[in-house]
């Protein structure tokens, strides 16, 4: 932690003062009701269906980022099923020896269902920085550019939920 | 405030992020968006809400905080917070920057300059350099009269003039709820507030 110098009594009290004021921010914003809110978003300006796509298309990105179980378990996947190839490549003892550690680690022998293709995927990754950038139309050509090359990919849930919060913020 | 091998949410936590976080999303934008007075910020600031929780960087303990809307609230807050600090070093150092290289007409510190300005005429009605100082006696003895020394208000108030002023960080250092030491923060400034206000008046 770096050293700081003490604050003065007035830059304290600003502070205070200042956190203070955040304490009864927050307790005036929670106690309102939802069309309140929204009702005082729109008379500072702001387009609730814009702001809501772009939040949903970060919120998915950060869904996706922090998903360590399925990442995991792809990677697990993958490797597992490079080891049972290699076993089955070589067989006899070689064979026997990666069956043998694939049981001792309890991983079940997997079915390999093979990655989506990596221009779709790279297709997909541009079009939720397009959304996430307010590019709703560009965010769209990507995702449909990408369903073109794997139809599969674009059943993803982030996907589709990107793809309803452009078309409304579009439609809006 | 990075964390290495920091714990994953637990299961409740990502339930309920999930439950409220469509509930909440407006609420914070509101209040991100009242406390920075730009959108683009608060929504800068409302996501990395989301991911501090998401994430687990930012953990959730519901025997000490039970309500989640205040819990997402005050981490929120927290972020403003850091954001303020860090805007205040990035003006600092531009105005060293100034000062380093003669006036280079840096347009933000003009700005502000500018800002002031109109405001010169109010000078004729501030307090003058002695009644600042017995402005901050009053503070100091009122600190000295209503607070115990050994009570959380001075603790509070040691930790504000140490810099520490995000709320979360305190109630850790403090171990209180953090609603509590909201209640205090406020509490202390009313106080604060009234013999200012009382000062003035008399």
């Amino acid at each position: 932690m770096k050293t700081q110098k003490p604050l003065t009594l007035e830059q304290t009290l600003d502070a205070l003062h200042q956190s203070a004021e955040d304490s009864a921010a927050l307790d005036e914003v929670l106690a309102m009701k939802s069309e309140e809110v929204d009702a005082e978003l729109a008379k500072a300006g702001v387009d609730i269906d814009a702001l809501d796509a772009r939040l949903a298309v970060r919120e998915a990105e950060i869904r996706r980022a922090h998903a360590p179980v399925a990442k995991r378990r792809m990677v697990s996947a993958r490797l597992a099923a490079s080891l049972v190839a290699a076993a089955t490549a070589i067989g006899g003892i070689g064979g026997s020896l990666v069956e043998g550690l694939l049981t001792a680690s309890r991983l079940p022998l997997p079915t390999y269902s093979a990655p989506p293709p990596t221009a779709a995927a790279e297709l997909r990754s541009k079009g939720f920085e397009a959304c996430g950038r307010g590019r709703f139309r560009d965010c769209l050509d990507d995702f449909n550019k990408a369903k073109a090359l794997d139809p599969d990919g674009d059943a993803d849930v982030e996907v589709q939920s990107a793809r309803a919060a452009a078309e409304s913020a579009l439609h809006h | 405030m990075e964390r290495q091998n920091q714990p994953p949410p637990t299961a409740k936590t990502l339930a309920i992020l999930d439950r409220e976080w469509p509930r909440l999303r407006h609420r914070l934008i509101g209040l991100g968006l009242k406390r920075t007075q730009n959108l683009a910020v608060a929504e800068d600031l409302v996501s990395d809400t989301y991911e501090g929780i998401r994430s687990g960087r930012r953990q959730w303990d519901s025997e000490r905080d039970p309500d989640f809307a205040r819990f997402a609230g005050s981490v929120l807050l927290s972020n403003i917070d850091n954001w303020r600090k860090e805007a205040h070093n990035r003006l600092r150092d531009r105005k060293y920057d100034v000062y380093a290289h003669g006036a280079d007409q840096d347009p933000e510190i003009k700005d502000r300059h500018e800002d002031r300005r109109p405001k010169l005429a109010a000078v004729e009605t501030a307090p003058s350099p002695e009644e600042i100082v017995m402005m901050r006696e009053l503070i100091e003895r009122a600190f000295a009269m209503v607070f115990d020394p050994r009570g959380v208000e001075y603790a509070l108030l040691s930790l504000f003039k140490r810099g520490v002023s995000d709320t979360i960080e305190q109630a850790r250092i403090l171990g209180m709820p953090v609603d509590e030491v909201r209640e205090t923060i406020q509490r202390v400034d009313r106080i604060i507030n009234n013999v200012i206000n009382h000062r003035m008046i008399s």
